[in-house]
């Protein structure tokens, strides 16, 4: 193994589907990780929890990266998605006592087989048109949430999430979720990667590239984009599980409809059609956010004649914008950076 | 004898759309160990008979049997995991994939392999991948597209995507290869080197990836090349057989020549 991919011949073919072939990617990968779970030494407060929130907005992302990057099946429900595994995993917590780390797979479980209920009609459609459907199924979960299930979930009063405990070990500080969502993050992150790279994901996208194609080499593609569907949403339900864990109590107002449309969105911004997208996807999301967070108050002291509404619009403008200039200059978005970095890298030190 | 050479035979099919009747009434053997090509003037129903022998489109009437099993009404991918694979017209390949994922995607069918081994890929995953990994090897040596392992498919040339696309087709192991118009739009080299690769899929000793030479049904403009490397031509005129033999009867069949050059003395 050499320090340097350039030069670098395969003798097996493992090592042609690696993702790690030198010893600086594995230098690099282990110093990314040492870089990761020393965070919470030099970050607190604030700042912190705002990690813990690009995690599980990480996790979710994965979710809809399989559905929209990989498969082309454009969500606008993932939002619901988020929510429905949220409130699976706070009801079992809440009502039967389960502990968390019990609660959290069924979350994914539950999302997943709520999305293939979903999914059963919704596959039917291709690309933008599976839109509608979509956003119905995050409006159906508003609907069970707030009246079928509201003995159970105290409709819009919201549920209280108990804080996860594992063999007496509480995660009822930042410093300690932080180390729960980092690990499961970068767990969720490598299986979807491995996903993508196996046969399913090569399926995947095929149906996305060209179905009719797929279908004649022998892909089921109704299976596969519900397959798509149900991993798609347990990511979104194991995301959710995390989040609303992290803030203790949820209610329906937390999973907005433009959330949905912010999964979407940011998927262009940070690429669509690769796991690295979904990362810089929600780490640009939410730091953004963040950063509307922190310049409105200060705009609004300064214009102080407008009311207070550049706090409540400045975050929808910026957003907007800042996806319609990613559409006009880099519609492959940041992860299309990433990779022409990568290819420069790979010939290093030649040009071409 | 005769009857066992057939691999896939089309009974009486008929095909219409609204109030085209895009195939009416053809009858086509397929033996196993032949090129056949279809030929015929526009809209005359070839794409169709492999529309139909795919899967795309229901004929209305008649039967396709494939090795004795009707495959009428059974789902596209079924009827690729039943030994039928494909090119297309236009090129019909996975733009977002490399040559090497492209190829592997035909072994989809062979890759015992279920998604939650994906979620791991150490273990029974990457055996999987890297032993139809080396299958794909074969074929890229075989069609020469080593040069573009890694490359994304987006990029390559025309003929080469020609090429990569006859590779998937071929990663599937079929038993019966449709290929549709693989010439079209090829200068005179490439040309020249998809006839050799049409042939040698046929007269190759194949040892590592596929058992057994497929049957080749090659739907083809190119006259030259038809006549080159069939060994039996079946043409077609609206929808219906009008003649079928060797290259040279067919060469001299007025039907034939009617349909293509119109009634008129000359």
């Amino acid at each position: 193994m050499k320090g340097r991919p350039c030069g670098v011949f395969d003798v097996r073919y493992s090592q042609d589907r690696a993702i790690l072939r030198t010893k600086t990617h594995w230098a690099l990968f282990i110093l990314f990780l040492i870089f990761l779970f020393t965070i919470p030494i030099f970050l607190k407060g604030h700042l912190l929890s705002l990690g813990i929130i690009i995690g599980t907005t990480m996790i979710a992302m994965f979710g809809a990266q399989v559905m929209v990057g990989y498969t082309m099946q454009i969500t606008l429900g993932h939002a619901g998605f988020v929510g429905f595994g949220a409130y699976v995993s706070a009801l079992l917590t809440h009502h039967l006592g389960w502990n968390f780390f019990f609660a959290l797979p069924m979350a994914g479980l539950g999302a997943a087989l709520y999305g293939l209920i979903i999914g059963t009609s919704t596959v039917r459609c291709k690309g933008l048109y599976m839109v509608i459907p979509t956003i119905s199924a995050h409006f159906i979960f508003f609907y069970l949430v707030n009246e079928v299930f509201k003995k159970w979930t105290f409709g819009s009063e919201g549920i209280q999430c108990a804080t996860p405990v594992l063999f007496g070990f509480a995660f009822n500080t930042d410093f300690r979720y932080f180390y729960l969502v980092a690990i499961l993050t970068v767990i969720m992150g490598l299986a979807a990667k491995n996903l993508v790279r196996t046969k399913t994901g090569r399926a995947f996208v095929a149906i996305r590239d060209n179905d009719i194609a797929a279908e004649v080499m022998g892909i089921d593609i109704y299976r596969y984009k519900l397959l798509a569907f149900a991993i798609g949403n347990f990511y979104a339900g194991i995301g959710g599980a995390l989040w609303a864990h992290y803030v203790t109590y949820i209610n329906t107002e937390f999973f907005p409809i433009l959330d949905t449309v912010y999964y979407v969105a940011f998927l262009i911004v940070g690429g669509l059609g690769s796991i690295m997208g979904a990362v810089f996807a929600a780490i640009f999301w939410r730091v953004l956010g963040e950063g509307v967070n922190y310049v409105a108050p200060i705009l609004d002291n300064i214009m102080a004649g407008t009311g207070g509404n550049i706090v409540s619009s400045m975050g929808l403008i910026t957003f907007a914008v800042v996806t319609m200039l990613f559409l006009i200059f880099e519609p492959r978005g940041i992860a299309h950076r990433w990779e022409l970095f990568k290819q420069s890298y790979r010939l290093h030190p030649f040009n071409y | 004898m005769q009857e066992n050479r057939v691999i896939l035979s089309l009974e009486d099919i008929y095909l219409s759309f609204g109030g085209v009747q895009a195939l009416a009434g053809v009858n086509i053997d397929i033996k196993k160990d032949e090129i056949l090509a279809l030929i015929g003037p526009n809209g005359s129903g070839k794409t169709s008979i492999l529309n139909s022998i795919s899967g795309f489109y229901r004929p209305q009437k008649g039967n396709i049997y494939l090795k004795g099993k009707r495959i009428n009404n059974i789902k596209p991918s079924k009827i690729a995991a039943m030994g039928v694979a494909r090119t297309f017209q236009n090129l019909a390949l996975y733009r977002g994939l490399s040559t090497v994922d492209n190829i592997l995607s035909g072994r989809h069918i062979m890759m015992k392999q279920s998604f939650l081994s994906g979620f791991l890929y150490f273990g029974p995953a990457l055996k999987t991948e890297v032993e139809h990994r080396r299958q794909v090897e074969y074929i890229m040596d075989f069609l020469e597209l080593e040069p573009y392992r890694h490359q994304h498919v987006g990029v390559l040339p025309y003929g080469v995507r020609k090429r990569v696309e006859l590779g998937r087709a071929l990663a599937m192991e079929p038993k019966v290869l449709l290929l549709d118009e693989p010439m079209a739009g090829m200068n005179m080299e490439e040309k020249e080197d998809m006839a050799r690769y049409v042939l040698d899929i046929r007269e190759a000793k194949w040892e590592t990836v596929i058992k057994e030479s497929p049957a080749i049904v090659l739907v083809e403009h190119e006259m030259d090349v038809v006549m080159g490397i069939a060994e039996r031509v079946v043409a077609l005129d609206w929808g219906k057989k009008i003649a079928e033999g060797t290259p040279d009867e067919i060469k001299n069949n007025q039907a034939v020549i009617k349909a293509y050059l119109g009634e008129e003395e000359y």
